[in-house]
Formats: structure tokens, sequence, C-alpha cells
């Protein structure tokens, strides 16, 4: 019975090792296609972490370079002041803000001579991406421009009648409220001479006249400001002709443009910029610089202390006069605050990205 | 007790069967998925690397372009990119020299006058071409300071006194040639920047309008559904 028994039981044995094999079995297969799940999963994932990783890296890149370029664009349009950086001297910042959660940007000016600055744009947008831009500005210097004049009148044609006069023998001397500009060395290699002429030629461009640099600047140009950007800039706008009303007598008005033909009957100072011909009417008096695309007549009795440029005929009749005084003129431009902006170098300003540097 | 030994026997052939079975299929099902994972795998890595390459064939054609201008910089001619390659700047030091054009430089390469011209502004605002004749790097010049630069002196030819301003460049070229995106670095040779698997009969560099440029990039995928995978850049609009 007990081997009868153990026949009857041995059946029973093989059957639950049968199924424990079967078991075992199962597993591999299991683990097998967990194996080959967690394969392609890992796949999937490194070749997504790493699309992550660079297209994260392309965007930060992006919103580096359009935080460099916002930023640059925001300090064209909204610096109204003169520079303060020096020629050879450190970049100062001119403006900085944020970007993003954790980014920021600046922006530095490198002046590289006395009217041409780079403008170093840096944004980091966060992470380690460091995106670095640089372009280059022209920003009026009052000094420069007054020292490019070679004489009193510069014209196509100048006639000083009988009984007026264009005087030069106090070009950078004091006169009444205005100081004396004969310290700046600039000024003083340019106009402190013994013999500066009284009347003279119109120069070539960049100073006046069009030359390769457009239409804009055929007939009236500032440096850089054309007329159209003179026009657009301008504190005060005499269109189609008219009387310049500045707004108090002797003050500096800025920069007051005018278009068509001008008739100035009062009295005030600044900058005046005639795109057209401009009439100084008897007794009025102006104090600073001129410009004039067309002809200036002064009528007897009108007096100018400054300096003065006209693309046609400067006429002086009567007992006019034309005080020479590159004081008057370089106040006048301090005072034009509207031209204190950097603008983009003639044809070509950005320079391209630069290496990121160091931190 | 006898018929169910029997029984459990029978059980266990039939058992066998039905394993063996079950295992040639899931063996099989093994084998496919392994294969496909593999495909797919590839495919995934494939499509990651043209990612890349055409992300970087955009990066590197709207930097070379993006700063130049039309004509002037850059052309398209026969299928092929011919541009002014700017590789750095150069800004005048406060003190010049009595001979030569001392300057601060930063590039992503230094200089190189042997194939390098110089793009420089002088203070009437006009940009002039000069060939640079050779250049001396010291570290004593004295140059106004900015992060990332180093002062060198520049002997151009012509020799520009009133420069403010300088880029420097080697006139370069890029193409689609021999299954590949290439940059040209000498007269003969065209550097491959990509893997080779661009069917560059259907890849191209196209001028549109004045001052745009786009690049048709078609990849060979090894895929009988979608034999290709194109893409088009907009490198300048």
């Amino acid at each position: 019975m007990e081997a009868l028994g153990a026949a009857m039981r041995r059946p029973t044995i093989a059957f639950r090792n049968r199924r424990g094999s079967e078991r075992g079995f199962a597993l591999v297969v299991v683990l097998l296609v967990l194996l080959i799940l967690a394969g392609i999963a890992t796949a999937a994932l490194a070749a997504a972490l790493g699309q992550l990783r660079a297209a994260g890296m392309a965007g930060k890149v992006m919103a580096g370079r359009a935080a460099a370029r916002s930023g640059m664009e925001r300090v064209l349009a909204e610096t109204r002041d003169w520079p303060t950086a020096a020629v050879g001297e450190s970049a100062v910042e001119l403006m900085a803000d944020t970007v993003g959660a954790r980014g920021s940007w600046r922006i530095l000016d490198l002046r590289i001579a006395r009217e041409y600055h780079v403008l170093v744009a840096e944004a980091n947008p966060g992470g380690a991406v460091r995106i670095r831009d640089a372009r280059v500005v022209w920003w009026m210097e009052s000094e420069s421009r007054v020292a490019a004049y070679r004489a009193v009148v510069e014209s196509d044609l100048a006639v000083v009648g009988t009984g007026a006069r264009v005087d030069a023998d106090s070009l950078l001397a004091a006169r009444r409220g205005l100081p004396a500009c004969d310290s700046l060395p600039l000024l003083a290699g340019a106009l402190g001479g013994p013999l500066v002429p009284l009347v003279g030629g119109l120069p070539q461009p960049p100073e006046w006249g069009a030359g390769r640099d457009g239409a804009d600047f055929a007939d009236m140009r500032l440096g850089w400001f054309g007329r159209s950007m003179l026009a657009a800039v301008a504190d005060h706008n005499v269109t189609g002709g008219g009387v310049p009303t500045p707004g108090c007598t002797g003050c500096w008005a800025g920069l007051i443009f005018g278009s068509g033909d001008v008739r100035l009957t009062d009295s005030g100072a600044g900058v005046l910029a005639v795109d057209g011909n401009l009439v100084f009417a008897s007794g009025s008096s102006w104090t600073g610089l001129v410009l004039a695309s067309g002809s200036v007549t002064f009528e007897p009795g009108s007096t100018l202390l400054g300096l003065i440029r006209g693309g046609e005929a400067v006429t002086l009749t009567g007992n006019s006069v034309v005080d020479g005084s590159a004081c008057a003129a370089l106040e006048a431009l301090r005072a034009a605050t509207a031209l204190a902006r950097p603008i983009p170098a003639p044809t070509r300003s950005w320079l391209g990205p630069l290496p990121p540097g160091t931190e | 007790m006898r018929r169910s030994v029997r029984r459990s026997r029978g059980f266990a052939l039939a058992e066998v069967i039905v394993a063996g079975t079950l295992l040639v299929l899931v063996v099989q099902v093994a084998w496919w998925v392994t294969a496909m994972q593999s495909v797919v795998a590839a495919r995934v890595v494939a499509e990651a690397r043209m990612l890349d390459e055409t992300r970087l064939i955009h990066h590197l054609l709207s930097t070379e372009v993006g700063h130049g201008e039309s004509g002037e910089d850059w052309g398209v001619n026969g299928g092929e990119l011919h541009l002014r390659a700017f590789r750095g700047v150069g800004f005048a030091c406060r003190t010049q020299p009595a001979s030569g054009w001392r300057v601060a430089v930063a590039g992503y390469r230094f200089p190189d006058s042997d194939k390098d011209s110089v793009l420089v502004l002088s203070d009437d605002g006009s940009w002039r071409v000069s060939a640079l004749g050779r250049r001396s790097r010291r570290r004593t010049l004295d140059c106004q300071e900015l992060d990332g630069f180093s002062t060198e002196t520049w002997f151009l030819d012509p020799p520009r006194p009133r420069g403010v301003a300088a880029l420097y460049f080697e006139n370069g070229a890029y193409r689609f040639s021999d299954d590949a995106f290439r940059y040209r670095i000498s007269n003969r040779r065209w550097q491959p920047l990509t893997g080779p698997e661009i069917a560059v009969d259907s890849s191209a560099v196209v001028a549109t309008g004045p001052d745009g440029v786009e690049v048709i990039v078609t990849w060979r995928v090894l895929d009988p559904i979608r034999p290709s995978t194109r893409w088009k850049l907009w490198v300048r609009r």
C-alpha cells in the first residue's frame, strides 16, 4: 500500500514540477518583453531628451539674440542724451533689463571715435547661454560739428552788400550770455587761428551734400541727420513757409525745422534748419546755427550771432550783420537735445555676433 | 486513480505542444518587436540627427547672411551661396602707432593675413575693403578694454588712416554637393558640414526677392512609405 500510495502520488509531484517550470518560463518571457519595452522606451527617452536639450538651447540662443537686438532697438529709440563715454575709455552701460524669468540683457557703449560708438548688446537668457552682438552708431558731438566749419558763412555764393558786414574776430570769445569756448581743443585747433575766412564754399560730403549717401542728404544735412530726419525730430516745425516762433526771445529753442520759404521776423536762438529759402526780416535776430538748402537773405538791420551754411546764395543787405561765433553755434547744438540720440551708422551698422567672452 | 495519472500525462503532452506553439509565437513577436524597435530607434536617432543638422544649416546661413548686404556681401550663383564670411571685428584704439593700425579684436577665430580681407568703416561713414597685409599681436598695446578683446596692429593694403571700425572676412561659399551640405575651404576643397544623407538633387539654396535666401534641404530616409524628409528654411526674408 505504501508503494501504491507513492506511485499514486508521483504523477502529482511531476505535474507540480512541470507547473513550476512553466512559471519560470513565463517569467523569462515577461522579463524579455519588459527588456525590449524598456529598450524602446530608453531609446525614445534619450532621443527626446536630446532633442529637448537641443531645442531648448536653440530657443535660448534665439531668445538671447532677440533680447540683444530688441535692447539695441530700445537704446536707439529711447536714448535722448549726449554720450558720456570717452574715446578710448572703458565701455559705459546705457541700458539694462531682464528677459524671461531669470535672464537679463544690457547695452554697453564703447566710444571709438568722437562721433562713432560701438554698442555692444549682451544678453543672458538663462542657463549658460550668452549672446553678444555689436552695432556701430553715429552719435553727434556738438564740438565736432562746429569744428567742421571753415568759415563764418559757408555757401555756394556769398554776397556782402555795402554797409553789411561779417565778423570773424571773436569766434571763440565769450559774448553776452555765452561762455567762451576757446578752451575746447578741437575748436581751438579748427577755428582758433588768426585768419578764419569770413566766407567760404560748401564742404564736401559727409559735411554737406549727398555724395553717395542718398538723396535725403542732397540739399541739407547735419552730420548724418538728413532732411527727413531733421524734420522728424525737430522741436518746432514750420511747414509750408511761415514765421518760426521760438518759445521765448533769446532762449534756446532747440531744433527748429522749416520747409518752404521761411521768413524770420522775431528774435530767437537755437538750431534753425530750413529746407527752402530763408529771409531774416529787418529787425530780426538769431543766435546759434543756421542751415538752409536754398538762399538766405539778410534784410537791413537783421543780425545773426553764430555760424551759417546755405546751399545757394547768402546775401547780406543794408546794415545787416553776421557776427561769427562758434560758441553760439556750439551752445545751440548742445541745447538741441532732439539731436542727442545715437543713430545707426550709414550703409551698414551691424557688426555681427561677437564671441561670448567671459562672465 | 490510474485514469487520473494518464490524464495528467496527456495534458502534459498537449501542454508541451501549446507551450511550444506559444513559445514560437512569443519568439516571433519578440523578434518582430526587437526588429521594429531597432528600426524605430535607428529612425529616431537619424531624425534627431537630421533635425540637428537642419538647425545647424539654418543657424550657419542665417548668421552668415543675416548681417550682410545682398549683392555686396553675398549672392546666390549656380546653386552656390558666395559670401564674405565675416569672422570677427576690430575697433580702432585711442592711440595709434606711427605705422599700422592698432585695433581691439574679437572674433570666432583670429584674423589670418593669408586669406582674410578687412572691411573698414572710416569716419566719413564709408566702408572700404583692404587686404590684411600682416598683423602683429602684443598684450602691452594701449587700447580700450572690452571683455574678450585682444589688441593687435594691422597693416592694411591700402591703409585706412581714418578707420574707426572693421570687419575681417574670408571669401567663402556654401552649397549642396556629394550628399552633404558643404563649405568651401579652398579653391578645390569643400568641407562637409553634415552627414552624407542629403538628396542634393532635391536640395537647393535659392535667392528670393531682392534680399532673401531660402534653403530647401531634403534628407534621404530609409523608409519605403516616406523616402525623404524635406525642410524649407527661410534664412533671410
